[in-house]
């Protein structure tokens, strides 16, 4: 089906008052054929195969990240119990111990949303190809994409201003945002 | 004024490791009565519910956001007094700007440590 409508592409490339006498003066298009065909299976094979499975990889990893951080903090919660039994100042050191691990955990969540912000770019590209491929009338098939896997794409929060973690060369310290903050009547 | 650490405390963030986190680091300075919820529309159903004395919340949350759940809160005649604190990964300084002008009382970027949260506490809530 899709090769069918690949070729059909590519014959919009005809020109239907083209005249020769030349049977070579008729390659480039044939070649414009070809390649229109391949454009399209390959347009087609990124958005319904390699899209869903980057994404598909994607959300394993938040899965994956959040059950091991879970895990950290299940196993910190245990040495923290511990602790508790044993009570008085082996008690507070273990609890001290621990708590950089809690703050290292925040990782998941950082890298979870920085993932989630690639899934969504991800379900905007696919929904692009579709409008592409569309376009050029290769699919008019039922497949609905990527965008409602992906929360409807970039800016479904309704706001703007959402970018999610910057990269930390770029990202704004603490004490920068406190000096802002303080600033802002 | 001594603050009342048996206060309850709500923790909004959709991620549930954070959720954890903060409420482990909370408990750590002293506070015991935590609660949490995933966004802003069940952040806001709760605090009619409860009479939170803090609430920390993260930004970016579906479908509610944080800096939704701050204006609901601003605008609400009984709870436009409750100190919010917004936990996030949004750095920019426009961010930062909106939600100082939304009423938030004080702004952690993630990573975030605790002392830095007791500190965004003791500016808030006075020292403890």
């Amino acid at each position: 089906m899709s090769l069918i409508r690949g070729t059909a592409m590519a014959d919009s490339f005809v020109d239907p008052e083209f005249e020769s006498d030349d049977p070579s003066a008729l390659m480039p298009m044939t070649e414009g054929r070809e390649t229109g065909g391949n454009l399209a299976i390959g347009l087609i094979t990124i958005r319904q195969e390699a899209i869903p499975r980057a994404i598909e990889q994607l959300d394993d990893i938040v899965r994956g990240t959040e059950g091991a951080a879970h895990q950290v903090l299940d196993a910190c919660a245990a040495l923290e119990a511990l602790g508790d039994e044993i009570g008085g100042e082996v008690a507070e050191r273990i609890s001290q111990a621990v708590t950089p691990i809690y703050e290292a955990c925040c990782f998941q969540d950082l890298a979870g949303q920085r993932i989630t912000s690639v899934t969504k770019t991800l379900g905007l590209i696919e929904g692009k190809l579709s409008e592409l491929t569309s376009e050029f009338g290769i699919l008019a098939g039922d497949y609905q994409g990527l965008a409602s896997m992906g929360g409807g794409g970039i800016g479904s929060f309704g706001d703007v201003l959402l970018a999610g973690p910057q990269h930390p060369e770029a990202a704004t310290d603490q004490a920068s945002i406190d000096r802002l903050f303080g600033q802002v009547e | 004024m001594a603050v009342d650490l048996d206060m309850p405390v709500l923790v909004v963030d959709d991620f549930p490791t954070m959720v954890r986190i903060i409420s482990k680091l909370l408990r750590q300075l002293g506070f015991s009565n935590i609660d949490s919820a995933a966004d802003g529309s069940q952040a806001f159903q709760l605090m009619g519910q409860r009479d939170y004395g803090l609430v920390i919340s993260d930004w970016n949350m579906e479908p509610v956001t944080g800096l939704d759940l701050v204006k609901a809160v601003r605008s609400d005649e009984k709870l436009s007094d409750t100190p919010f604190i917004m936990v996030t990964a949004e750095s920019k300084p426009e961010n930062v700007i909106v939600a100082k002008l939304a009423g938030v009382n004080s702004y952690i970027v993630k990573p975030f440590n605790a002392d830095t949260l007791k500190m965004k506490l003791s500016g808030v809530l006075g020292k403890f």
